[in-house]
């Protein structure tokens, strides 16, 4: 997946119509709440087949953090 | 205090009803259906500011769905709720029934109605105070009837989704309840001649303890589950169907 798709489908689960940044620290975004969360987790699965586990997200700091979660299945 | 609700079904019945009684609550009604009806043109005649009508078939694109209700949104103003009223009733005995015959009542009455749920509850379109979201479920969904397995099953299906929603949209202020209605005179149940016997319909209705109902027993309801009277319902089924759900053996 490119990364303006990953970034898209972020904003569609977050329903937000501002664009992200990989930079953008995911506590600054008000979208980033529990329901958030598990429509990452969703997607992670349904589109990487990777099951991520809370603590990895607790520790994700930034978009680019979840990016890297991908094991790059998000590209340039 | 004026409110926005987006109601599918608009152009007739309950859905009809619906509309008219919330706009003359001095509501804003966004209504939706297939079809523009004499009725729909004459509401807007009557509330050209308060009523706008989307003509649209929600069993296709099912998906788009929830963006189109984000543009609504931002032309109409947010939505304090959404009632799906929208829904065919198809009269099919089991031995003639397809996956295609099955897929047309599902996603009408399910599907569309749960991919506008998703469009209302998005963020950028709900309103910040409570929000309210009515499935019109049937007391078929709870009972029997020969010929109407794809219609039950959908409305039965509708409650269970409706619960499930419940609880995931609380924390978000968001509160989803089903109404069943039982034999409501809606042009609907004019279908009902030109399938079944006189002597069936005749039995169905002498099943009603409080007689056949109107539309208007059905709007009743619903009002009073977008009000916030009803602040404290959530995830429930209400049968109002005059008794007939009661099952009288006499």
């Amino acid at each position: 997946m490119k990364k303006s798709d990953f970034l898209d489908e972020l904003m569609e689960i977050m329903q937000r119509d501002e664009p992200l940044d990989p930079s953008d620290e995911l506590d600054s975004l008000g979208e980033w709440d529990s329901m958030t969360v598990l429509g990452v987790i969703s997607m992670f699965d349904l589109e990487f087949g990777i099951t991520l586990t809370i603590d990895q997200l607790k520790a994700a700091k930034t978009i680019q953090d979840l990016i890297h979660l991908s094991n790059d299945n998000v590209s340039n | 205090m004026k409110k926005c609700y987006l109601i599918t079904g608009a152009s007739s019945g309950i859905g009809y009803q619906i509309s008219a009684d919330l706009l003359a609550q001095g509501h804003v009604v966004v209504g939706v259906s297939r079809n523009v009806s004499d009725k729909v043109r004459q509401l807007e005649n009557d509330y050209p500011d308060d009523f706008f009508f989307q003509e649209k078939d929600l069993s296709v694109d099912i998906d788009s769905l929830s963006k189109w209700v984000v543009k609504l949104s931002k032309e109409f103003g947010k939505f304090s709720g959404f009632i799906h009223s929208a829904g065919m009733q198809q009269i099919l005995p089991l031995k003639v029934n397809t996956h295609k015959h099955m897929l047309e009542v599902f996603n009408l009455n399910l599907f569309a109605g749960l991919a506008l749920a998703k469009g209302i509850t998005d963020r950028r379109v709900k309103a910040e105070s409570s929000v309210s979201v009515v499935f019109i479920s049937s007391v078929a969904s709870v009972m029997g009837a020969p010929g109407l397995i794809n219609y039950s099953a959908s409305k039965a299906s509708i409650n269970g989704a409706m619960r499930s929603m419940a609880i995931e949209l609380a924390p978000l202020g968001v509160r989803v309840n089903s109404v069943l209605p039982g034999f409501v005179e809606t042009e609907m149940m004019g279908k009902w001649s030109d399938v079944y016997t006189r002597e069936y319909i005749d039995q169905n209705h002498s099943r009603c303890p409080l007689g056949i109902g109107g539309v208007d027993d059905i709007s009743n309801m619903v009002l009073f589950l977008l009000s916030d009277k009803a602040k404290w319902i959530t995830g429930a089924e209400f049968k109002v169907d005059g008794g007939f759900s009661l099952g009288d053996l006499r």
